[in-house]
């Protein structure tokens, strides 16, 4: 028997994971070989580091409310953009897209560009604050961003000029909630 | 008979979230909340970052229940997140971390390690046995945590993971071996 198939039968022993005729054959090995006594303990002495090093970790408390607030925080505003059943209304919506895109077409900045460059810089900013917060205290910011990308999405098609009063809306709201934060 | 009752709260409660049940979905985090922190820490000895890992477990559960078929169990679905979630976690660490275990504040050198007359912290053996299973190959480490952090048998890692009983026996051994060189000072 070698190295490794006694430590497999020894780590399968420790495990309760040993079959009857696998014991009969581990405890002969043992009595034969002295040298597999020190793998022996070797391999109860990791067990047990592993045994201690999993009892000194403790869930802290209050995990789960964390979680599921953290987790449906930032949830719920997606699930307001459940395509499937907004079907009609997008067809409308690219119906309409697609005639203003065509009256854009003459190498005019679109509005819809804009507000790429918009959402791509509100979520650069809020990975940029949430980063530097405790866990704890980030689903309440990030449903904040949330509100403000949904309503951007409804600016989007009214008026372009509504997205400096949001993003001024949202500076000001961080920065109440957030004191000391310096003005971006 | 306990498996069955769980599987069947499993059931129960996977069906609830697939219907949008805010309620289901605190079943399933109180029900595996804190083995999903232990599994995790297992890899990742700071609380913070644990919890961080495990909201993005639970946030990819949320959103992504109906991509979970039903053909195997509940709980091997949610580790296998688990632990791909952890390990993108290290995957990132790793690109943005300078700084060596031997940098961190009180570190003393391996000569102190494993003296019991010293005194061995518990923050310092839960810092050194998490460095060294996040070091071990993706295959090794993912068998380790699952069997000596979550205390699943050779047949759950087996399902888990998708691979044979005897797979597990012989990366559990090579796992194992491993741990060994980097942990010998804890070990004498």
């Amino acid at each position: 028997m070698n190295d490794e198939q006694i430590r497999i039968l020894i780590q399968a022993e420790l495990a309760g994971e040993i079959r009857p005729e696998q014991e009969a054959e581990l405890q002969q090995a043992l009595a034969e070989n002295p040298d597999f006594q020190a793998i022996y303990d070797e391999e109860r002495r990791l067990g047990r580091l592993f045994a201690t090093d999993r009892a000194s970790i403790e869930p802290p408390a209050g995990l789960h409310e964390r979680v599921c607030a953290g987790v449906l925080a930032r949830a719920t505003p997606r699930r307001r953009f459940e395509f499937s059943r907004l079907g009609p209304v997008l067809a409308i919506a690219a119906s309409i897209l697609l005639v203003m895109g065509v009256s854009f077409w003459s190498g005019r900045r679109s509005t819809s560009a804009g507000a790429d460059e918009t959402r791509h810089g509100i979520l650069e900013r809020r990975d940029q604050i949430v980063r530097e917060l405790p866990a704890a205290d980030r689903a309440p910011v990030e449903a904040l961003f949330e509100r403000a990308l949904e309503r951007l999405a409804e600016s989007d098609a009214r008026h372009e000029t509504e997205t400096g009063r949001i993003l001024e809306e949202l500076e000001n709201e961080i920065n109440r909630r957030l004191p000391g934060r310096s003005p971006r | 008979m306990e498996q069955e009752t769980e599987s069947r709260d499993d059931e129960l409660l996977v069906a609830g979230l697939r219907a949008g049940s805010e309620r289901a979905f605190r079943g399933i985090v109180e029900l595996y909340g804190s083995r999903i922190y232990t599994l995790v820490s297992g890899m990742i000895s700071d609380r913070v970052e644990a919890e961080d890992v495990v909201q993005e477990v639970f946030f990819k559960v949320h959103r992504k229940i109906h991509l979970f078929e039903g053909k195997s169990a509940f709980y091997t679905w949610l580790y296998r997140i688990a632990l791909n979630t952890a390990t993108d976690h290290l995957k990132r660490r790793r690109h943005r971390e300078t700084t060596s275990i031997e940098d961190l504040p009180g570190y003393d050198a391996p000569a102190r390690a494993g003296r019991p007359d010293l005194g061995l912290d518990r923050h310092e053996l839960r810092v050194r046995m998490a460095e060294a299973i996040a070091e071990l190959p993706e295959i090794y480490r993912d068998i380790i945590v699952l069997r000596e952090y979550e205390d699943l048998s050779y047949e759950e890692i087996a399902t888990t993971l998708g691979c044979s009983k005897g797979t597990v026996e012989s990366r559990l051994f090579r796992a194992r071996a491993r741990l060994k060189d980097k942990l010998s000072t804890y070990l004498r």
